[in-house]
């Protein structure tokens, strides 16, 4: 598996950890939680950034 | 806060709805032309489809009854069951009948696509063809009634609709340099399979937007689908992205029933608490999902998880293939075509003549329903209905000489010696509609679209420049003797 497609996927999978976490978790850990779901976003973007030539 | 987030009655009658009108197409398909594709004596015969596998390989009705009446019955029965199907059939019946009777609506819809399918070789080589497959067959699990889905089933259409865009997203980003610079759609408009009425205005529209639409492609094939699997509303707003993507696919092009199947597909991404909260419908009093329901869907996903490990692997693997089947039932897939994008739209033109030493000027061209021949006529929409004919003239275009997977060539020219009528019921025309031509010959051309100053003043959708012959003139006597002749002879 290409180093690109590790960073998409794992990015995927910390935007579904936080998601579903934010559902189930009290207000402090809702924070925490919220951060790796952006942080997953970003790793999507970096993922999809990394194969982009223009 | 959305009500309801866990109800899924109204997904599935939604989704049943429109999976059923799918089928409905591919049956009304499969009864105007497999025969004259596939049939008898089609131009690749199904007795070259049962000497060539065996049943365990390629399992099909048509295995077992190879003839033109078995095809008939088998595709207007299909047509029959999904009309009943698309009016809610099993929903009509009591209660306790309403679950086996739609798993044995569906489970035939399956069974006979299935014979489609298998015996219909090259013609029936898409990804959408396994796809349906894959998805009638989840469908059958599904239930009918009062009683809720099984919500493991839901999340197993999630899963093949993460498979179907996110392997569409990478087969593109590591299949061809003009999805990473994003130029990929400068050209797709032009040279895609059939275009459609809006495909002009589409390629015209600024590099720009062309470059903007690219980068969208990639964001929702490629980093959407995971939202496919989170909670609501994030799951819906995934589904609107999907279904807007489609729908815009859908609108430029006709990609057969591919966009709407995933559209129908994305019906699953939604709840009933979703559904209920933007548009004015409501589900009626519902009851839980009957046990042995929930144990049997229960085992379809164990099923699905052990038959993903191939389609998975090979979805993450750097030599992804596309399309591809790894079970002769095709219960779980592998997606994703449009790896690479030609550049330049080539087209053959299949001409006639009656005259025995013809000038340029005798000649006539058949045209085809999705295939552009007049360069003053604008392309037409036809999807979701499939040209399976078109579709494979596209394919042969692409070699300067009929290839490997172009056997059924030789026998579509000797139909049209024969005046064949099944065989023409494929075309738009028949310039010879009186007697046979004497000779036949295939051009090859480069197509482009006109450019706005073009199209303004003389009005043509397209320019073309002839680059080469495909098959020379020929007789009938000429096609036969050179041993290669129609059916049997062709292989």
């Amino acid at each position: 598996m290409e180093r690109f497609v590790q960073v998409i996927v794992a990015g995927g999978l910390a935007l579904l950890a936080g998601l579903w976490g934010g559902q189930i978790a009290d207000p402090v850990s809702k924070a925490w939680l919220g951060s790796v779901a952006v942080g997953g976003v970003l790793a999507l973007a970096v993922g999809i950034n990394s194969q982009l030539d223009y | 806060m959305l009500p309801e987030p866990g109800s899924y009655w109204l997904v599935r009658f939604l989704f049943q709805r429109g999976l059923a009108l799918i089928y409905l197409l591919a049956f009304l398909v499969a009864a105007t032309q497999f025969r004259p594709l596939a049939g008898e004596d089609g131009l690749l015969p199904t007795a070259e489809y049962v000497e060539g596998t065996t049943f365990r390989q390629r399992p099909s009705l048509f295995y077992l009854f190879p003839s033109d009446r078995a095809i008939s019955v088998a595709a207007w029965t299909g047509v029959g069951l999904s009309a009943v199907a698309l009016f809610a059939g099993p929903y009509w019946i009591p209660t306790p009948y309403a679950v086996p009777v739609s798993m044995l609506l569906w489970l035939i819809l399956w069974g006979l696509y299935q014979s489609f399918v298998n015996a219909g070789r090259v013609f029936y080589g898409y990804g959408w063809e396994s796809m349906l497959l894959e998805t009638g067959f989840l469908a059958v699990f599904l239930g009918a009634g009062p009683s809720q889905p099984p919500v493991v089933v839901i999340w197993l259409l999630k899963w093949l609709l993460f498979r179907n865009m996110f392997g569409a997203g990478l087969i593109k980003i590591r299949g061809d340099d003009c999805w990473r610079d994003l130029t990929c759609l400068d050209y797709h408009y032009e040279t895609q399979p059939i275009p459609n009425p809006l495909s002009w205005f589409a390629h015209r529209l600024p590099d720009r937007f062309h470059r903007l639409e690219t980068l969208g492609n990639h964001v929702v094939e490629l980093a959407v689908p995971f939202l496919y699997f989170a909670p609501q509303p994030f799951a819906a707003a995934a589904g609107v992205a999907t279904i807007g993507f489609q729908g815009w696919l859908m609108l430029t092009g006709n990609f057969a029933f591919l966009n709407a199947l995933t559209i129908v597909q994305s019906v699953a991404l939604f709840s009933d608490g979703v559904l209920t909260a933007v548009v004015p419908i409501t589900a009626p009093a519902t009851t839980v999902t009957p046990a042995w329901l929930s144990a049997a869907s229960i085992l379809l996903a164990i099923l699905v998880a052990a038959l993903s490990i191939q389609p998975t692997a090979n979805m993450l693997s750097r030599s992804q293939v596309m399309n591809t089947v790894f079970d002769p039932l095709k219960l779980v897939n592998t997606y994703g075509a449009f790896g690479s994008v030609t550049t330049d739209r080539f087209q053959l033109i299949v001409e006639g003549t009656r005259e025995p030493n013809p000038t340029e000027a005798d000649w006539q061209a058949y045209e085809f329903k999705g295939q552009p021949v007049r360069t003053d006529e604008r392309p037409s929409q036809w999807a979701p209905y499939h040209l399976r004919l078109d579709w494979q003239l596209w394919f042969a275009a692409m070699r300067p000489q009929p290839g490997p997977r172009q056997r059924w060539f030789t026998s579509f020219l000797a139909a049209l010696f024969e005046s064949d009528a099944a065989t023409l019921s494929l075309l738009d025309s028949n310039p010879f509609p009186d007697e046979p031509p004497e000779q036949l010959r295939v051009l090859r051309y480069r197509y482009r679209f006109t450019t706005r100053e073009e199209r303004a003043e003389t009005g043509d959708w397209w320019r073309r420049e002839r680059v080469g012959t495909y098959v020379m003139p020929v007789s009938e006597s000429d096609l036969r003797e050179g041993g290669i002749g129609r059916r049997r002879q062709v292989f």
